[in-house]
């Protein structure tokens, strides 16, 4: 991990210097505590640049890291979605569409037109039941569309 | 006080009574494990419901769903790496690893009995030392706090034993998020980059949603060919009484958790996330196989979950005596006390000694009850989790993360930022930085900066304004801690040595 290790705390260093121009214009009250947490922040960051570590554990980590990468890039990306469609179709229409097509991408089976009909009415009576004691038993406010 | 005992007592033990505890029960274990719904949240959502009620009764059922709360939240710490509030995020250190070994209903029923352990505790010093305890709470001024802070800081050790120099970049990067929005003394707004919708801050829920349940789900969805998130064990006869057995040896854990945890509960400000990693380090410090936790052992779950539940307790000491609430639920509580009538402080002790004696006295029972309800519930949700297949349980993670994350404050950005945050946490992790200090940073952020810059402008009408921090006793008393508990692994290793020299 040492290569890895090294530019994030490069990385480190760098957003501390951000963070430390950004505390110009504030009044000492203001500035005093984050100052003191930057350059601790800065300090270790240094340290962890410096410290030594070979091991082969390390190497093997990044090939994972690659081997994961491929999904985990595809469902951020429907999470981004979901939450941006959250205001337009609902708290129920896009939860049940993102639900539906996360499940789909994560099965092993070959796209079924029947798995699919029934991972969405599962979905939609879960998300209808957690709706109605939410939002109109315990009144906590959900995201709300053109749809609900 | 005898009397009013003797009368709650009475008033409790009726099928009506018992059976809003059990109701208040339910709610409070479903709420907590829930990731984003937290205590606060439960109580205050079910305020209105005890507008019906007369006070003492709905005093029960907001005393049991808070208990409840607090408990629940190991149980998604425990099945899925995510703390379901706040109080449980020491939990996921022992827990999860626990439950990935096949250990999962095992580690439920060590955190039930370590709850109902500490919350006894809670509830006997909240019963018998309230007016003493509740005087040494007062005492705490700003130089306190931000001491307090920094004996926080020195978990950081413990929590990433495996690299603590990353660790620390870790609690740094906590500290400094929490830095973000309008500053508490001063008020200059900080680290926006132009957005207003950070001038509130990060909230610590969305956050601590971010850093735990996001890497986890993505994790979950790198490694989809495992089909199943947890490996199940086959039934193990005798299971409960066993680990009833094995819990219960550990008396030591079981009293100093629930012990720190009523004293952490009784400080205004700071409330179960603070006292179950406090008790956590603790644990560590005094084991003889330090090394051993994070790799799923019993004992760090005794610890955090006997001190969250001691916090119930210890947080309505001071919210009953002096009408300072200790933890934010217990704010909650105190309005609740105010809307029917009842003014926290003396006055609660002698004019209304039997409502405030029955409410004490239900917290007793609840927490007795919580041990079947939360078997039963327990285990259930172990079966669900280890038998839903990674294709439904990372989406509804995702699910419970959005809905949870936007609930704090009904605003979509809490929902882009916990996304955010979830995604640096995934980085984070796999470089190696564990979510703990991260988020222990981001806990004491809020509570150092408001007593450094306080004890500072204390510090104004002495000479030397720093000496502020080392001119208390409490301040000094909290220095040694801090050093104690910095350099102990240094310390213990040189005992060991010795100890080994005087053996050959």
């Amino acid at each position: 991990m040492t290569k890895i290790d090294r530019i994030s705390a490069a990385a480190f260093i760098l957003i501390a210097l951000v963070f430390w121009s950004q505390t110009g214009h504030l009044q000492y009250n203001g500035y005093i505590f984050p100052r003191l947490i930057i350059i601790m922040f800065a300090i270790f960051s240094v340290i962890m640049f410096i410290q030594p570590s070979f091991t082969k554990e390390g190497k093997k980590e990044q090939t994972a890291i690659k081997d994961d990468l491929k999904y985990i890039t595809v469902v951020i990306a429907l999470v981004l979605l979901w939450i941006g469609l959250l205001d337009v179709l609902g708290f129920i229409v896009s939860s049940v569409v993102s639900l539906t097509i996360l499940t789909t991408i994560l099965e092993h089976h070959r796209l079924a037109l029947a798995r699919m009909t029934f991972t969405t009415a599962v979905y939609i009576l879960l998300l209808i039941v957690f709706w109605f004691i939410f939002h109109k038993l315990l009144l906590v406010p959900l995201p709300t569309g053109y749809f609900i | 006080m005898l009397d009013s005992i003797a009368i709650g007592l009475q008033h409790i033990f009726t099928i009506k009574v018992l059976l809003m505890i059990v109701a208040g029960l339910f709610g409070g274990l479903i709420t907590g494990a829930l990731p984003g719904l937290t205590a606060t949240m439960a109580v205050a959502l079910l305020v209105p419901f005890t507008f019906a009620m007369d006070p003492t009764e709905g005093l029960i059922v907001l005393g049991a769903i808070y208990m409840a709360c607090i408990y629940g939240g190991s149980f998604s710490a425990i099945l899925v790496n995510t703390p379901g509030t706040p109080s449980s995020i020491g939990t996921t250190f022992d827990g999860y690893p626990m439950a990935k070994k096949g250990e999962g209903e095992r580690a439920i029923l060590i955190a039930t009995f370590a709850s109902v352990y500490g919350g006894i505790i809670g509830v006997i010093f909240l019963l018998f030392l309230s007016p003493p305890l509740a005087s040494v709470a007062l005492k705490f001024g700003p130089p306190e706090y931000f001491w307090m802070a920094i004996f926080g800081v020195t978990i950081i050790a413990s929590l990433a034993s495996k690299n603590v120099i990353k660790g620390f970049v870790g609690g740094a990067i906590g500290f400094l998020i929490s830095t973000i929005g309008i500053a508490p003394i001063g008020g200059d707004v900080r680290f926006t980059a132009g957005f207003p919708e950070l001038q509130g801050g990060i909230e610590l829920i969305v956050a601590l949603i971010g850093f735990f349940c996001i890497p986890e789900a993505l994790t979950m969805v790198g490694q989809r060919d495992k089909k199943f998130h947890l490996a199940e064990a086959g039934k193990v006869r005798g299971i409960f009484f066993k680990t009833l057995k094995e819990v219960m040896k550990k008396q030591g854990n079981l009293f100093r958790s629930s012990v720190l945890g009523t004293f952490i509960g009784i400080l205004p400000g700071a409330g179960g996330n603070i006292a179950n990693l406090v008790a956590y380090n603790e644990a560590v410090r005094v084991s003889k196989k330090p090394e051993t936790f994070g790799t799923g052992i019993p004992d760090g779950i005794i610890a955090t979950e006997s001190s969250n539940n001691a916090v119930v307790g210890g947080g309505i000491i001071p919210l009953v005596t002096l009408g300072i609430p200790g933890a934010p639920p217990d704010a909650v509580l105190y309005g609740v006390l105010l809307l029917h009538g009842l003014r926290p402080g003396p006055e609660l002790f002698t004019t209304h000694s039997k409502v405030i004696y029955t409410f004490i006295l239900s917290l007793f029972v609840a927490t007795i009850l919580m041990l079947p309800v939360g078997v039963i519930c327990g285990r259930l949700l172990h079966r669900t989790v280890v038998r839903l297949p990674i294709r439904f349980l990372a989406p509804i993670i995702l699910f419970l993360t959005i809905i949870g994350s936007y609930s704090i404050r009904n605003n979509i950005m809490d929902v882009y930022i916990m996304l955010t945050l979830g995604v640096l946490g995934y980085i984070l992790k796999r470089l190696e930085f564990h979510p703990g200090p991260i988020v222990l940073g981001l806990i004491l952020g809020p509570i150092g900066e408001m007593g450094f810059v306080q004890a500072l402008l204390m510090g104004q009408m002495l000479p030397n304004k720093w000496m502020i921090f080392f001119n208390r006793p409490l301040s000094w008393v909290l220095i040694i801690m801090s050093l104690l508990s910095l350099f102990w692994p240094l310390v213990a290793k040189r005992l060991a040595k010795g100890w080994k020299i005087k053996e050959i």
